[in-house]
């Protein structure tokens, strides 16, 4: 459905001359450099597929999203949506895509939102019939009824993502990209977005691609996970792969009885990785297959007076921090 | 209140103002270019209307091409924006401690009027070779003439700050300005005489604009400037712009006093 | 046909937005005309006291000055937003326009309505009417459809200098002072007869900035006048043409440029 291959996109940014007329000579400055957003991004998503694009800021996640959708011309590489070329085919792409834009709304600011959603159904050239059944489908998922007629820049954000959502998949798109869908939204917004969009992908099949600051997005929503970093892809695979192989760690946090501890250590226990340690808490990050949970456990216990323990999963949120601060994907 | 202390706050103000200026000089030497421009086609086209005469109704080409080079200029250095500043503050709500302050708002926006002209003084001289290639520069027609022009210069800008702060207030009541601010600027720079001066109006138009404060802005410094004063005498044409001057603060008195009443009730 | 009928929906969206802010639509309107009727005015008396500008008496310059209004009026009905694009780049906007199955350019026409164009047309269609018997021009059905098509064309050459100049923006990001002052200038010079600047000016008004072609040329033809330009007649009558060539190559350098697009709001 999505096909990339070594896509590149660079920016000319024109040097900032200062002093006096610095502004003049900016504009007919020759000088500039060039600041690569993207490096090189292959990937393939197939039809159906859940995607989630993560990286840090500025590591290209839009720049990605703005290529695939047609906004932006790559410097070089290949891009194929549906078999097509989304700079090339821009019209034709557009009536096979949906994007959502977080921070952005699609809608006519002054009039009401049902207004808009006919307009769009024009723009896609919708007859009545379709648009009516589409509408009743996406009031029945999104609960746009109460706030159909009032004029977009009277409702809240979460309801005008609804609506974006709504404008987004009225022409029941193949593809749907959404940068940054629950960005804002309060816990209850979020998770009916959560829920449209995994009804959308399960109903009607559509591919989505998403890229979010908020994992529990992913970890919801995605099976499959594209990381990239500095305009390269760094890991591309289940985000259960990513998180096995961190699995070999587990971490048991130890809370400590206050001033019953004199000084000790479990540094030296078999499977024992690495250990924070604070007058009154540890937090040893150890590998199951070499220490059984209970062993260690046992050890601990017999070296401190213990108030609490606890085994920590590694939560995709630490997985990815550790990959952004290193760079690097663990092998 | 002392004065020294108000003085030191109009000081600060106007001087945050000329940064502003500073900030956007290309938008202010664009501004002057555009003036400029206009400048030349008023040449052209005043030489074209003047064709074989060198003189009609007792003025000489060469004064009236200096008249619309320096009113031009003048007009679009008179151009005060403080309205366009108070609909800002109004509009964010910060007008309440515009108000609240030890120093009062009208005096406020006259050092902000100050601020944004000395700012614009430099790029003004920038453009004024330019203007007088385009038009035509000449030296005033006496040395009272070049007093008197100076004494009206500064009456024009009073005037000026003036009118701009009438228009500015309104915005307590309409909250919109770019309509109105429209219609002020254009009326106001064909009724202040930079694009045809008094003397040429049709007898009716000219009486009616002889009713307005505008013509104090351009033409009355201008044609004292070149020699041929307004109301035959420097001394009297002077005397009309400060009647202008004192009619208006009172005017801004009376407009200030309601705008206050209507914010209290309103809260801001 | 279709793309026509989106075409509708897209304006007449922009329009009831416009009216959502009925007060104001209505001081736009009137300021519109005030604005223009200062403009005339200057005319108006100089014409008045001194019979003529360039050898055209009042009439001819009422008759110039209408045209003139009219294509500008249309220009500024169709193409207003042109002076909004560069905040739609720097906001990121446009990016939605990419997306949209729709040419770019029609969605950025179509973002919202200038009320104030309506001023221009009908002070503009006033002064053409008002100076239609006085001027000296053979009226027939041929005349009409000319004028029409020429005051068309000449908000085609209005909208194809902005247009280019503005695709400089996806560059430039921003070029809008330019773009104003450009706007000005047409305001100013295209009012009077080209023949009063001298020669390397009418040259530069002609070829460089393309105003001649806005009102004077066509207007010079229907007022029999041709004889005194200095192109050929035939080019001068050509006007309705020229402001369709330069749209459409004005329309392809945007489209040519637009690859540039730095999609920077975010």
């Amino acid at each position: 459905m999505i096909e990339v291959n070594h896509i590149a996109r660079e920016f000319r940014r024109a040097k900032q001359v200062h002093g006096a007329f610095g502004g003049l000579r900016t504009f007919f400055a020759r000088e500039s450099e060039i600041v690569h957003a993207v490096e090189d991004v292959s990937f393939h998503i197939d039809a159906g597929e859940v995607v989630g694009y993560l990286g840090a800021n500025g590591a290209g996640k839009s720049t990605t999203i703005k290529m695939l959708s047609g906004i932006l011309v790559p410097t070089s590489g290949e891009v194929r949506v549906n078999g097509l070329i989304p700079w090339e085919n821009r019209e034709e792409n557009a009536l096979n895509i949906g994007v959502v834009f977080g921070q952005r709304t699609q809608l006519w600011w002054d009039l009401p939102l049902i207004d808009s959603l006919r307009i769009i159904s024009k723009l896609y050239q919708l007859d009545t019939d379709r648009f009516q059944r589409n509408l009743a489908r996406l009031d029945d998922m999104l609960g746009l009824a109460p706030f159909l007629d009032a004029p977009v820049r009277q409702l809240s954000l979460g309801q005008r993502m609804r609506g974006d959502l709504a404008a987004a998949m009225l022409y029941e798109p193949k593809i749907l990209y959404l940068d940054e869908p629950t960005i804002g939204l309060d816990v209850v917004a979020k998770e009916r977005m959560r829920n449209f969009i995994e009804q959308v992908n399960q109903e009607s099949g559509t591919t989505i691609m998403l890229t979010t600051h908020d994992l529990a997005d992913v970890e919801r929503l995605t099976k499959r996970i594209i990381f990239i970093d500095k305009g390269r892809v760094l890991f591309d695979g289940p985000v259960a792969e990513l998180k096995h192989r961190y699995s070999p760690f587990r971490e048991l946090h130890v809370t400590l009885v206050p001033n019953g501890n004199e000084a000790s250590s479990v540094d030296d226990i078999a499977g024992v990785i690495h250990v924070e340690a604070t007058p009154t808490s540890l937090v040893i990050r150890f590998d199951p297959e070499r220490i059984a949970v209970a062993d260690l456990i046992a050890a601990v216990v017999a070296r401190y007076a213990v108030n609490d323990l606890a085994i920590v999963e590694p939560a995709l949120e630490n997985v990815v921090r550790e990959i952004v601060q290193s760079g690097e994907v663990r092998a | 209140m002392n004065i020294a202390m108000h003085y030191g706050a109009w000081r600060e103000i106007a001087r945050s103002r000329i940064r502003v200026q500073y900030m956007y000089r290309f938008a202010v030497i664009l501004h002057f270019l555009l003036a400029a421009v206009t400048i030349y086609l008023l040449t052209v086209v005043w030489r074209s209307a003047y064709g074989d005469s060198t003189e009609v109704d007792g003025i000489p080409l060469k004064l009236m091409l200096v008249y619309l080079t320096i009113g031009n200029l003048q007009s679009k250095f008179l151009r005060p924006e403080i309205g366009y500043d108070i609909v800002d503050r109004i509009r964010q709500g910060q007008i309440g401690f515009d108000i609240s302050r030890p120093v009062s708002y009208p005096s406020q926006l006259v050092a902000t009027e100050a601020g944004l002209m000395l700012g614009m003084a430099p790029m003004l001289i920038l453009v004024l070779p330019v203007a007088g290639f385009l038009g035509e520069l000449a030296p005033p027609a006496s040395w009272e003439a070049g007093i008197g022009y100076a004494a009206s210069f500064l009456i024009a800008w009073l005037i000026a700050v003036e009118l701009s702060m009438i228009i500015g207030l309104v915005a307590f009541w309409t909250l919109e300005m770019t309509g109105f601010m429209m219609v002020y600027n254009l009326v106001g720079s064909f009724a202040t005489g930079a694009l045809v001066p008094l003397w040429f109006m049709p007898d009716l138009l000219r009486q009616f604009v002889q009713l307005l404060p505008f013509q104090s802005i351009v033409y009355i410094p201008v044609s004292i400037y070149i020699g041929i004063p307004a109301t035959g005498h420097i001394a009297t044409a002077l005397l009309l712009q400060c009647f202008w001057a004192v009619v208006l603060v009172g005017v801004i008195a009376i407009v200030w006093k309601r705008a206050m009443i209507r914010t209290v009730i309103q809260g801001g | 046909m279709q793309k026509l009928s989106v075409l509708g929906t897209l304006a007449s969206a922009s329009i009831r937005s416009e009216l959502q802010y009925r007060a104001n639509a209505v001081s736009s309107i009137i300021g519109g005309i005030l604005f223009q009727i200062t403009g005339f005015v200057v005319v108006w008396i100089i014409a008045a006291r001194f019979g003529q500008i360039g050898g055209w008496g009042l009439p001819e310059l009422t008759f110039l000055y209408g045209m003139r209004l009219t294509s500008h009026g249309i220009f500024y009905a169709c193409f207003s937003q042109m002076f909004e694009f560069d905040r739609v780049l720097i906001t990121g906007e446009f990016d939605r326009y990419l997306v949209r199955p729709m040419p770019p350019l029609i969605q950025l026409f179509t973002r919202k309505l200038r009320i104030n164009a309506f001023g221009d047309l009908i002070g503009g269609t006033v002064l053409v009417i008002a100076a239609s018997t006085a001027a000296p021009v053979d009226w027939s059905p041929l005349a009409v459809t000319y004028l029409i098509l020429a005051m068309i064309g000449g908000g085609l050459v209005e909208g194809a200098v902005q247009i280019t100049l503005g695709s400089l923006s996806f560059r430039f990001l921003q070029t809008l002072p330019l773009r104003s002052t450009v706007n000005e200038v047409f305001n100013l010079y295209g009012n009077y007869p080209n023949t009063i600047f001298p020669g390397a000016l009418r040259w530069s008004l002609t070829f460089l900035l393309p105003i001649a072609f806005v009102a004077f040329f066509p207007a010079s033809v229907l007022l029999n006048r041709a004889g005194e330009l200095s192109v050929p007649l035939w080019l001068a009558a050509a006007s309705p043409l020229v402001g369709m060539v330069l749209f459409s190559i004005a329309v392809r350098v945007w489209k040519w440029q637009s690859v540039h697009y730095q999609s920077s709001g975010n």
